[in-house]
């Protein structure tokens, strides 16, 4: 391997008769004037001068004359020449020399640059591309920690260098994006990210809109010494039974935006009159009803402002018109004479709790677990989870910093609140770019930009970077970029993080499960293969094959069920049914009895012949 | 805009008419290889050998191709410099592994050595170098014949540096076959000695050497046409090449007499290797005219039916031994101060702007 052609400070081309070059190895130059400086390959070409491309001035050439050639000695296919586009990790002042010898290095010599952290101080995520041949001589405690896996050989050995994340590095540089278009790996990922912070035993909250995060089913075909029980680290809550928001501990800003976020859009008029009729540590039963009341008032203004005039009235009425007289003169000018405006917020603020959202159980669930170093999985439809994220995250991060601050300004401390991580798929949803509203964006926000000091992280996946909110991607200082395939999405990757042009053009043919990671914590941006996940979801099955294979079942429980009762009179089904239907399991009709009987005859088990006393369903 | 590439159009088309009309006094092709057949030697059609019988053929023996390149850097004589570089690489490695043999060498009225020489050279071919007659001024006169003598004893060092590369190859690799890139006239011409070793060595070693000739240069058919009436109407210089010009088929080869040569020195026979109907040429040794079967069998195996004719080989050794401009342009950069290329190598030409 030598240094060819034109270098620069910062790039050269590396050339080899023998060696192919792998993407994203490590090479070591020998330029003795610059002390060996260490280079990444960013692109790899193979040629064969002598099988040009085919052109006017070039043909293909006869296999009859490379098999001449090759019975005299020479096999013009071993006539390859490699070639690598390396990039220096630092730059030089001056340029690479020309003609200098590259070797692959030992582990030792790039032990700093790719070992940040051991395996048992960080979050092993995967194998760094590129790094089988150094890997060779890498020392025990580094091997078969992230093994890999692919769809046609399985689980499969390790070869290379780990990746160790160092997390705790993350109070310096907070925060993790994961980027990535459906099929990239992202979800897969995001599951082996996820199941690393368990085994380090951060406290964390997900938010799950696909119902997919769970991690008590074990990846099948793990070697022994690989497998490990998440069972104890983690609880899944449904959003709206186990956690509720707590009506009393809203302002009447939020009651605006969870009603907005839940219906899409509400009249200027809707919102004054919200926080017009809001009072501090109002229950949704003083709040519903004082709402209530007042558009009863509205209605029978006229009335009421006579009755409450009549000395007369029963005092059960009287007391009645009263609280009635006195919204009225309280409220009617700042929520105008309109009682329309106040039954639409009433009708969704009675939605909203009929779906639970407003129960007592609040986030005492999410707390307990925290206490317990696990890891909280919150589930529920998108439109659902926008409504709780905001409320859970600020509560959370309220007492975070509470305590925080508390001792910092060595107050009394009541409550301790562990530091935690807050994890969301479909990150663009919760904050989305512009003024797209969204009820948890705020405190995102604020999150992104100042959670660090009180140890609260976030880890943000989506498909549409592009769509983030720009504060919040900012903030993001490492990034997991899996393939991406939308220009305006990899516009805003190239805009934020130092991937180079050439990386960028390999983003949308990475294979799944490949991403690059670039980091202020690595320093550079480095290609990792995910590891194999020691935990799988729920759904693996695809519904397609779920689908035969439930039918197949059906099937076959019914001609177990018909076999005994052959031949069948075919003018005389229903006198079958309840026979075959209680050997089944369940109640069959006429017509599906008939039905399958014919599909049994089409697939050739059943045979229908005519008789003198009718037609015959018989045994093939 | 001229006009005068309008007029030269029109030249161009009476040209073409010119040409035109003689060829249509040619007979027709099966008369011409009829003559070609009496006079000369017999068509016979190459087949292409498989595997096995190549290897039988070579026996485990190697082949070699041997090519040169010179390239000149500088301006006019004497601020001028020749590079050469003559290789032979064989298809099988020797006994120390090396798979080929290079030469090179640097020739420069610049350096006083060379000039010497070329002085020297110029004295002994003096009756071979004759300058156009009528030039008063002397010392013009005694820089073009100075100048001639530099070029001819530029050819002269290639072909020496060709023929010493082949001589190292049939030692080292001990070849079954040695393909050289051009006919034998120009290595015999200008090799002397060195041409006599190189031949008697190729026979003790059992190693055939062929000259392959690309394009035909040789005028010998037409002598031996010359009394089939008819046949040679319609061409216009009657060089060999205009004769043969679509008068093989495709792998066809026409084996000249061994009893009648067309080359007094050498045994040369005309080849169509590939697709196109331009005629070459083999040129062989006259003790080995006996292997022509084979080898050109064995050529016709190994040249790209889509191609200019020649032996895949020796497009390989060709690619390998040019020096590409760019090669030189780097090597005479890094090499030579800018002081002294400016002053005695940066011709004017290249300093033109369009």
């Amino acid at each position: 391997m030598q240094i060819v052609g034109q270098t620069t400070q910062l790039e050269a081309w590396v050339a080899s008769r023998t060696r192919k070059f792998h993407i994203n190895e490590i090479l070591i130059i020998e330029d003795r004037d610059h002390r060996h400086p260490k280079a990444e390959v960013i692109e790899t070409r193979t040629f064969n001068r002598y099988i040009p491309l085919a052109s006017e001035q070039s043909n293909l050439v006869d296999t009859s004359v490379l098999e001449g050639l090759r019975s005299v000695g020479f096999d013009i296919e071993d006539e390859e020449i490699h070639l690598g586009k390396l990039r220096l990790i630092e730059e030089l002042p001056t340029p690479i020399r020309v003609g200098a010898p590259a070797r692959v290095p030992s582990f030792a010599e790039v032990e700093d640059l790719l070992i940040k952290r051991k395996p048992h101080e960080g979050l092993t995520l995967g194998v760094i591309q590129g790094s089988r041949e150094i890997a060779k001589d890498m020392p025990e405690s580094l091997q078969n920690v992230a093994l890999l896996f692919d769809k046609e050989n399985g689980v499969g050995e390790q070869g290379g260098v780990p990746f160790v994340f160092d997390y705790r590095s993350m109070d310096q540089y907070p925060h993790i994006g994961i980027f990535g278009g459906s099929g990239s790996g992202k979800s897969f990922g995001l599951r082996v990210l996820l199941e690393e912070l368990m085994l380090k035993q951060v406290p964390a909250v997900v938010f799950d809109p696909h119902f997919e995060l769970t991690f008590d089913q074990e990846f099948p075909n793990l070697p022994e010494d690989f497998r490990h029980s998440f069972k104890k680290r983690f609880v899944t809550l449904d959003a709206g039974e186990d956690i509720g928001i707590e009506f009393s501990e809203l302002i009447a800003d939020d009651i605006v935006s969870l009603l907005r976020a839940s219906s899409g859009s509400i009249t200027d008029a809707m919102e004054t009159a919200i926080k017009a009729l809001h009072k501090k540590s109002d229950s949704f039963l003083t709040y519903s009803t004082r709402m209530a009341n007042l558009a009863e008032a509205l209605d029978n203004e006229k009335e009421i402002r006579e009755q409450s005039r009549d000395e007369y009235l029963n005092p059960n009425d009287r007391e009645r018109v009263k609280l009635l007289n006195d919204l009225l003169v309280k409220y009617k000018d700042k929520v105008g004479g309109f009682s329309g405006t106040l039954r639409s917020v009433l009708r969704r603020l009675t939605r909203l709790e009929m779906e639970g959202v407003f129960t007592s159980a609040g986030t005492k669930k999410v707390e307990e677990a925290f206490a317990k170093r696990q890891l909280v999985v919150i589930r529920g439809s998108m439109y659902f989870l926008n409504v709780f994220a905001f409320y859970v995250v600020r509560k959370l991060y309220r007492k975070r910093r509470d305590y925080r601050d508390s001792i910092q300004k060595g107050r009394p401390v009541e409550e301790k609140f562990p530091p935690f991580v807050i994890i969301t798929d479909e990150a663009h949803n919760f904050a989305p770019k512009g003024d797209v509203p969204a009820p948890a964006k705020g405190v995102l926000k604020e999150i992104a930009q100042e959670g660090r000091k009180y140890g609260v992280f976030l880890v943000f996946a989506t498909q549409r970077p592009a769509l983030l909110d720009d504060t919040i991607t900012a903030q993001l200082s490492t990034k997991l970029v899996f393939r991406t395939v939308r220009s305006v999405d990899i516009a805003v990757i190239k805009e934020e993080t130092d991937i180079t042009a050439e990386e960028a053009a390999r983003l949308p043919y990475l294979s799944s499960g490949t991403a690059f990671l670039s980091s202020a914590i690595t320093g550079r941006t480095t290609a990792v293969r995910i590891r194999v996940s020691k935990t799988t979801s729920p759904h693996f099955k695809n519904p397609f094959e779920e689908l035969e294979e439930g039918f197949a079942e059906q099937d076959e429980k019914v001609w177990e069920a018909v076999l005994p009762s052959l031949p069948i009179d075919a003018s005389n089904l229903n006198a079958y049914l309840t026979e075959i239907g209680r050997k089944v399991g369940r109640l069959l009709s006429f017509d599906e009895l008939e039905k399958t009987l014919e599909d049994f005859v089409d697939q050739g088990r059943l045979l229908k012949v005519s008789t003198p006393f009718g037609a015959r369903y018989n045994k093939a | 805009m001229s006009t005068g590439i309008f007029t030269l159009a029109d030249k161009l088309q009476g040209l073409n008419r010119n040409l035109h009309d003689q060829r249509r006094e040619r007979v027709a092709s099966s008369k011409l290889r009829a003559a070609l057949e009496t006079s000369v030697g017999e068509f016979r059609q190459a087949k292409r050998l498989s595997g096995p019988e190549t290897e039988a053929l070579f026996g485990g023996r190697a082949l070699v191709g041997v090519d040169g390149s010179v390239s000149q850097v500088g301006g006019n004589y004497p601020y001028t410099v020749h590079l050469f570089k003559s290789l032979a690489k064989s298809t099988l490695p020797a006994r120390n592994g090396a798979t080929s043999v290079e030469q090179v060498e640097l020739l420069s009225p610049l350096l006083a050595d060379n000039l010497r020489e070329i002085k020297n050279f110029l004295e002994e071919r003096r009756h071979e170098i004759r300058v156009t007659e009528g030039l008063d001024d002397e010392v013009l006169v005694n820089d073009l014949a100075e100048q001639q003598a530099y070029f001819m004893l530029a050819d002269k060092r290639m072909v020496e540096m060709e023929l010493k590369a082949a001589m190292e190859a049939i030692e080292r690799f001990s070849p079954y076959l040695v393909l050289m890139d051009g006919g034998f006239s120009r290595l015999k011409g200008k090799g002397g000695e060195l041409w006599e070793e190189f031949e008697d060595l190729a026979l003790t070693m059992g190693t055939i050497v062929v000259g392959v000739i690309e394009e035909v240069g040789s005028f010998r058919l037409q002598s031996r046409l010359a009394n089939h009436e008819d046949v040679l109407n319609g061409f216009l210089h009657r060089h060999d090449r205009e004769i043969l010009f679509g008068t093989l088929n495709q792998g066809e080869w026409l084996k000249t007499s061994l009893d009648r040569p067309i080359k007094n020195e050498f045994y040369t026979v005309f080849t169509r290797l590939s697709d196109l109907p331009q005629a070459g040429a083999c040129d062989f040794l006259r003790g080995q005219a006996d292997a022509v079967d084979d080898v050109i069998d064995f050529l016709y195996t190994i040249t790209p039916s889509k191609s200019r004719g020649i032996p895949l080989w020796l497009d390989v050794v060709d690619a390998e031994v040019r020096l590409t401009k760019k090669q030189i342009d780097l090597i005479v950069k890094s090499n030579v101060d800018v002081e002294n290329i400016e002053s005695f190598l940066r011709p004017q030409r290249d300093r033109r702007d369009f």
